[in-house]
């Protein structure tokens, strides 16, 4: 790597805004693309974009902006948004009224609002 | 001669509006019985020869006297170096509160004095190390974490690799990753709702880019192509302030 330095006055103008205490959970934010093999030992939060896999044992939130193209595991899920590729949760899975899911679903449970769609199989193992 | 205390001074502080602080300051060290080699920056040696200095004579603790911006000068000769870092902040320090130090000149000193050693994690950008943050607003720059997965930005804004930050841990050995997007549209009353914020974590990774990117390296503008970042974990050893010292778990 080849780098060279301007030195300049350090700032920390912006630190108030860097020194936010961190969340326990990892959010992907709107105008965000991740594309890989994403996972996560805690809750998630996707209101972005995702390709590829997205693997959680937490808890995984999808904003009714959110775009998922990839295979999608997590222990329990909220869906407002899009997911096309398989949907596995352990636990409890609620498909919103925005939702659209193009794939197969399978859950422990599952609820589903007036308005979601789903576009493939459904397998619910039950309590 | 050998030192246990090697104390760097800023060239800030050979500022006559500075006197009476030193003299405070010099007066609370010896009263403590914390006197050591006192290294002063001046006009021909910068603040790095004058840590080169203090190591090559053997010092274990060197105490920075000054601001954040020194202490990051002489990071690149320290942090290889196996000695105990001190710092006596002389301005507001956004570094010194993230390792619970006071600010106030008597109570800093009784700090040094506690010794509560901790050992702190360093960021490393390139072969560059780093305590606070590398900044990248560079549009072309995507994050590859850990050959795993890569984080872009659709529309402007900037990403962070954060090391130290309040409230956070100074050991966790991870760097906090945060993406933070202009909003696009204007809210109702005119001005931009808030931005949002993507945080993941990372060990390490690469800024990639097809060409030339520009980051900020705590605070330090620098360019630079495909750069490797990691973290260090326990890269410093540091005497912090009894309140982060509590954090330890027992």
């Amino acid at each position: 790597m080849r780098m060279f330095g301007k030195p300049t006055p350090p700032s920390f103008e912006e630190a108030p805004n860097s020194a936010t205490a961190p969340s326990a959970t990892t959010i992907i934010a709107k105008g965000v693309r991740v594309e890989g093999d994403f996972s996560s030992d805690g809750n998630v939060t996707i209101e972005g974009e995702l390709k590829g896999k997205l693997s959680t044992v937490g808890r995984l939130v999808v904003g009714k902006d959110a775009v998922i193209d990839g295979i999608v595991k997590a222990g329990s899920a909220s869906v407002a948004g899009s997911v096309t590729g398989p949907l596995t949760v352990d636990e409890g899975l609620d498909l919103l009224a925005t939702s659209t899911v193009k794939g197969d679903v399978s859950a422990k449970t599952l609820s589903v609002e007036r308005g979601a769609k789903i576009d493939g199989k459904t397998s619910i193992s039950g309590s | 001669m050998t030192y246990q205390y090697a104390y760097l001074f800023d060239a800030k502080l050979s500022d006559r509006s500075q006197e009476r602080w030193v003299s405070r300051l010099e007066a609370e060290l010896s009263r403590r019985h914390l006197a050591g080699q006192v290294l002063r920056e001046g006009a021909f040696r910068g603040l790095k020869e004058l840590a080169k200095e203090a190591l090559s004579k053997g010092a274990a603790t060197i105490i920075i006297v000054g601001t954040d911006a020194s202490l990051i000068k002489i990071l690149p000769i320290i942090a290889d170096a196996n000695v105990v870092l001190g710092y006596i902040p002389c301005e507001p320090s956004v570094i010194a509160k993230q390792l619970s130090i006071p600010e106030k000149l008597e109570e800093s000193v009784n700090c040094l004095a506690a010794r509560f050693v901790r050992q702190v994690d360093l960021g490393m950008v390139g072969d560059r190390p780093f305590l606070t943050e590398v900044v990248i607003r560079d549009p072309k720059a995507v994050l590859d974490i850990a050959g795993k997965y890569t984080i872009s930005c659709q529309q402007n804004g900037a990403m962070r690799l954060v090391n130290l930050m309040a409230g956070s841990s100074i050991d966790d050995g991870e760097l906090d990753v945060f993406v933070d997007v202009e909003p696009v549209k204007k809210s109702l009353f005119g001005g931009a709702p808030p931005a949002a914020r993507t945080h993941v974590r990372a060990t390490h990774g690469q800024i990639k880019s097809e060409g030339q990117v520009r980051i900020s390296v705590d605070g330090v503008e620098l360019n630079g192509a495909n750069i490797a970042f990691s973290v260090r974990p326990s890269g410093l050893k540091w005497i912090v302030g009894r309140k982060k010292h509590e954090d330890l778990p027992h």
